[in-house]
């Protein structure tokens, strides 16, 4: 069992006092103390003891119980990383085959599409506007992502028209595949590696200076995750609020009017994992005199949406997942809830349903920069 | 583990009922979830399921989200005769929501809306499900506070702390649950809401709202309260003050306390945690005894309650730390809650059923709280500490003109294993309350009666623990309320 090296740190969290319950996104959602991080760990303490065994109901609440969002390393003091210890227990749940039915639906999407929406492979890059598409022979390659692909392009359009208008030669993979981060919140180590391999042959056979993603999944994938697994990129990988940044540092980018007043949701793998917290508000305040910061933000940020993983396997807590942050919007009396995140965007756009607009980041500076 | 208690026939007609009014998703009926919430974070359900003992498990969890559907589930309860165990935050170290005869774990954390914010009159409507950080912080964003931090602040809520008469950090300015409700709805084991007036005072008979505050669900379950709540002071302060001794530092804070100065804040710890966890946790080193006071509200106010408070820790020989030791406190109030690699070998022990501890709060006059003490550390030194290896010490945290609270900590590091640990476990309580009692103090103070204390509630209440049962009788006259809690049978 993989979570024996993690013994110490599973005792951790099984003896908390409920300190991060009424925190985690997952909980706060479902209110089932079985799912709360205390809970879940001391089952795993139990196993660990030979008082209980893995099973298919015990992969039921693991995988239910985390999305992954890391809230509750933000609130603790002892900064435990709870989605680790879940995604270790994962890795033996899928080693025993005991993983729930969605898991499995994942997986095989990821194997025969490439992608784990089961969307066809072929149709990646399908959804982009043609004037938006540029295919090759850019100095800077624009990293996809699934989400943007298949359910939110609009975000990737509007990115690669920003990047365009700056003079910036982008191109996109012919033959990108997911990044890997949904699977690698799974278990699914396997499925990883070998998006990780392919993904790090096709992008190291570019001959571009840098990447950038609208995705902080695939940014975090890229940058930190694959190099562990012994695919290391030969470029950078920007997210676009610290592209868009430079670009406008540069004088490159130019405003051509202020936005309403607007808040910011920090997307949980853009702060918390990879804390990009300054890029997106420097742009912000650039683009509006009235930028108000939500009552929890940058690393107590709620979570908006869930991730990909967790929105495919479990969309109806993640569905609602969302609404705090809209309630904390509306709070603020603002024109725009923007995000900096495609999944995000999306999750709120569906828990929001017309309540407030809501904007990628790079679709507020494309609406501030329009001439 | 033991099994729920109902047959199968019975479970399956009780299941088709309870789904109909609460929905599929709101039934819980795994056995993981059964097993979880019976064991929580107790030490006797940890250590039932560490050592192999048997668990009792409900037959259902049942999360209702109106209060309409709490009657319902209710009123079908009494008419099948099945136990209803209701439950809160999952906070209670005291066994009171162990579901010992099975049946239905009502859980109340769905029914989770502020409901009104009255800052005229300084009350806010909640439901019984409302988490204590998710109110204050909604109270705070508005400007108010509840004046209510518990340990428990992440994971308690309304209905809880009120059913266990619940206290947080300020409760010696702010109260504790018993002072601070207005008033409550209960729906009664008959499935009939009973609200009681939420006005500040009354003559209109025994106050009844305070029959259901600390009733561990005995009577009914908690749907709705109006809480008083206070706007946030303009000013709040903190300070360390270091004592010779425990005794000198009592006595500071009954003079404090008689001259009618209230600190929202006070925590006076003994020698031994003064030196160990106070240490440890909030850096504060010297020998002696360490308080912690805070003041809050009007500046004026609290720059002249601090003065005459430091004056009095100064003629009682205390010796003034400033501001930095207390205000460090209060920022890592929590801190030491959270588990660290640097005692991990502990957590393992005790989550592996093989040490034992607990806390064994009380409170008393002033003349009594200090004798508490000192007999309470004797009698567990000598009968227990020193056969099994373990450690005692206290501090004294809610404070009143009549007295104090004591809040004794405890652990066994080399105790026997398997039944005769629990056996164990439960005489240490037991040789520790009826010190309390026997010098005019109570069984418990913030914490409630739960399973683990209920059977010297009548020696606790002589004649009153009749009255309790008569009372039980005529609310429940089917026993399906929680059975065994708070003693009642």
């Amino acid at each position: 069992m993989k979570i024996r090296e993690i013994a110490e740190k599973i005792a951790i969290c099984a003896y908390c006092p409920f300190m991060c319950k009424d925190i985690c996104t997952v909980y706060a959602q479902t209110k089932r103390d079985s799912l709360s991080p205390t809970m879940h760990e001391y089952l795993l303490w139990m196993i660990l003891e030979g008082r209980m065994a893995y099973s298919r109901e015990v992969g039921e609440i693991l995988y239910e119980a985390c999305s992954g969002c890391l809230l509750c390393q933000s609130w603790c003091a002892s900064k435990q990383d709870v989605p680790e210890k879940v995604r270790t227990a994962r890795m033996d749940l899928v080693e025993l085959n005991l993983t729930p039915q969605p898991i499995q639906q994942v997986e095989r999407s990821t194997v025969n599409l490439h992608n784990p929406y089961q969307e066809p492979h072929e149709k990646r890059l399908i959804h982009l506007a043609q004037t938006s598409s540029s295919r090759k022979g850019g100095g800077l390659l624009y990293f996809l992502g699934c989400t943007a692909a298949y359910r939110r392009p609009e975000v990737a359009d509007v990115a690669l028209r920003l990047m365009q208008r700056c003079g910036e030669p982008t191109q996109l993979l012919e033959d990108e595949w997911c990044c890997g981060l949904p699977q690698y919140e799974l278990g699914l180590m396997k499925a990883v590696k070998q998006l990780a391999q392919h993904n790090c042959e096709a992008i190291n056979a570019q001959s571009v200076r840098a990447a950038v993603t609208s995705c902080p999944e695939c940014q975090y994938m890229l940058n930190q995750v694959y190099p562990k697994l012994g695919y290391a990129l030969n470029i950078p990988v920007y997210h676009t609020s610290q592209y868009l940044k430079m670009l406008m540092d540069a004088g490159r980018l130019k405003l051509e009017r202020k936005l309403e007043p607007s808040t910011y949701h920090d997307p949980c793998y853009l702060g918390r994992r990879s804390q990009i917290y300054e890029e997106p508000r420097a742009i912000l305040r650039r683009l509006s005199e009235d930028f108000r910061e939500l009552r929890w933000s940058r690393d107590k940020a709620y979570c908006g949406g869930g991730g990909v993983a967790y929105s495919i396997t479990y969309p109806s807590n993640a569905s609602k997942i969302g609404v705090k942050v809209l309630e904390e919007a509306e709070h603020l009396n603002v024109e725009a809830l923007i995000t900096a995140c495609p999944m995000c965007k999306h999750q709120l756009l569906n828990a929001a349903r017309g309540r407030i607009q809501l904007l990628d980041i790079a679709e507020a500076v494309e609406l501030a920069s329009r001439p | 583990m033991v099994e729920g208690m109902l047959m199968d026939s019975r479970r399956d007609f009780i299941h088709a009922g309870l789904v109909g009014i609460v929905g599929e998703g709101n039934v819980l009926t795994g056995e993981l979830d059964r097993v979880l919430y019976a064991v929580g974070r107790s030490w006797l359900g940890r250590t039932w399921m560490a050592q192999g003992l048997p668990v009792p498990k409900a037959d259902f969890i049942v999360q209702p989200e109106t209060e309409e559907q709490v009657a319902e589930v209710l009123r079908l309860a009494n008419r099948m005769r099945i136990p209803v165990t209701p439950f809160g935050g999952l906070s209670s170290g005291m066994g009171g929501t162990i579901p010992l005869y099975g049946g239905i774990l009502l859980d109340v954390k769905k029914l989770d809306r502020i409901k009104k914010l009255d800052g005229r009159s300084l009350r806010v409507r909640v439901e019984a499900g409302v988490n204590c950080w998710k109110l204050e912080d909604e109270l705070n964003r508005a400007g108010y506070t509840s004046g209510h931090l518990p340990a428990s602040f992440f994971c308690s809520c309304v209905g809880g702390f009120i059913a266990c008469r619940g206290a947080g950090r300020l409760s010696t300015k702010y109260g504790k649950m018993d002072d601070m409700v207005l008033g409550l709805r209960v729906v009664l084991p008959s499935g009939e809401v009973l609200e009681t007036p939420s006005v500040p005072g009354h003559a209109v008979g025994p106050d009844l709202k305070q029959l259901f505050i600390g009733s561990e669900g005995a009577f009914g379950v908690i749907t709705e309260a109006v809480l008083k709540v206070h706007p946030m002071p303009e000013e709040r302060r903190f300070r360390g003050v270091m004592f010779p001794d425990l005794h000198s530092g009592l006595e500071a804070m009954r003079r404090i306390m008689r001259m009618g100065v209230v600190p929202c804040l006070a925590r006076l710890y003994d020698e031994e945690e003064t030196q160990t966890r106070v240490r440890d946790a909030w850096g504060v080193s010297g020998e002696g005894a360490f308080l912690v006071l805070g003041f809050d509200g009007l500046e004026r106010m609290v720059e002249l309650e601090e003065r005459l408070a430091l004056n009095i820790c100064e003629e009682e020989g205390g010796r003034d730390l400033g501001a930095e030791p207390g205000e460090y406190w209060w920022e890592h109030k929590y801190d030491d809650y959270y588990p660290t690699a640097k005692s991990v070998k502990e957590y393992q022990a005790l989550l592996g059923g093989r040490q034992a501890g607990a806390t064994t709060d009380t409170c008393a006059s002033y003349d009594d709280i200090e004798k508490i003490y000192w007999e309470m550390r004797e009698t567990f030194m000598n009968q227990f500490g020193e056969k099994y290896g373990g450690w005692f010490y206290g501090h004294f945290s809610h404070w009143y003109k009549n007295g104090a609270m004591l809040y004794p900590r405890w652990h066994l590091y080399n105790p026997p294993s398997g039944e005769e640990l629990v056996k164990l476990y439960l005489k240490v309580w037991g040789a520790l309350v009826r010190v309390a009692l026997k010098h005019g103090g109570v069984l418990n103070h913030h914490h409630g009666i739960g399973r683990i204390l209920g059977e010297y509630m009548p020696e606790q209440h002589g004649v009153g623990f009749q009255i309790l049962q008569g009372i039980k009788k005529t609310l429940d006259p089917n026993g399906i309320m929680n059975p065994g809690v708070l003693g009642l049978s």
